[in-house]
């Protein structure tokens, strides 16, 4: 059985790799929105954001207090990033190539 | 790799998945982000009066439940009677 999350996390995990540095605001399920630089990513998707601060803080005063954070990968449900920074049709490809790669080894 | 190695031994801040704050020591962590937190103490934000904190002692949060964690690096004095939200 082969597992394509695990192929599909791998890509997204490099494809994130290549946005440290860049600003993003990732969307967590419990609604907070957090804003900042992207410093790491790792195999889970978990992410680590520096220089951090939470879109809508009147209503979530809770995280004014900290700089630097750790999302577990779990809980994030959108990550906004620079539309600038990706190039769909290279993301497009790459998931087609691992898509096709997947159907061989299934097969094999 | 993002982990968080740097953080241990640290105040740390961590917003839980039904959006609980707790704020502790960082003793240690393991791969599924399960977290020992010492002299934990839980912060409760309300409308009408300002922050409580409720001291919770040694504190082990299972991994499934962090949502986000954090290196509180200052005293930050907004959390104080006044805060409301």
């Amino acid at each position: 059985m082969v597992d394509h999350s695990f192929f599909l996390r791998m890509l997204f995990y490099s494809f994130f790799k290549s946005l440290v540095g860049k600003d993003v605001i990732v969307e967590l399920k419990n609604d907070l929105s957090i804003c900042g630089t992207l410093h790491s990513v790792d195999q889970f998707l978990n992410i680590k954001l520096t220089d951090i601060s939470v879109s809508d803080s009147d209503k979530y005063p809770h995280m004014l207090s900290v700089k630097n954070c750790f999302i577990r990968g779990s809980v994030v449900r959108y990550c906004h990033i620079p539309a600038e920074e990706v190039d769909p049709a290279l993301l497009m490809d790459a998931t087609r190539k691992e898509a096709q790669q997947n159907k061989q080894s299934a097969g094999a | 790799m993002a982990n968080l190695e740097d953080n241990v031994g640290k105040i740390t801040l961590v917003a839980t998945g039904d959006g609980r704050i707790i704020v502790g020591t960082l003793k240690g962590f393991d791969q599924t982000i399960n977290l020992v937190l010492e002299d934990a103490h839980e912060r409760i934000f309300s409308h009408t009066q300002g922050v409580e904190q409720v001291p919770l002692g040694l504190y082990l949060i299972r991994g499934d439940n962090v949502a986000c964690d954090s290196e509180q690096n200052l005293y930050n004095p907004l959390f104080t009677d006044t805060l409301r939200c």
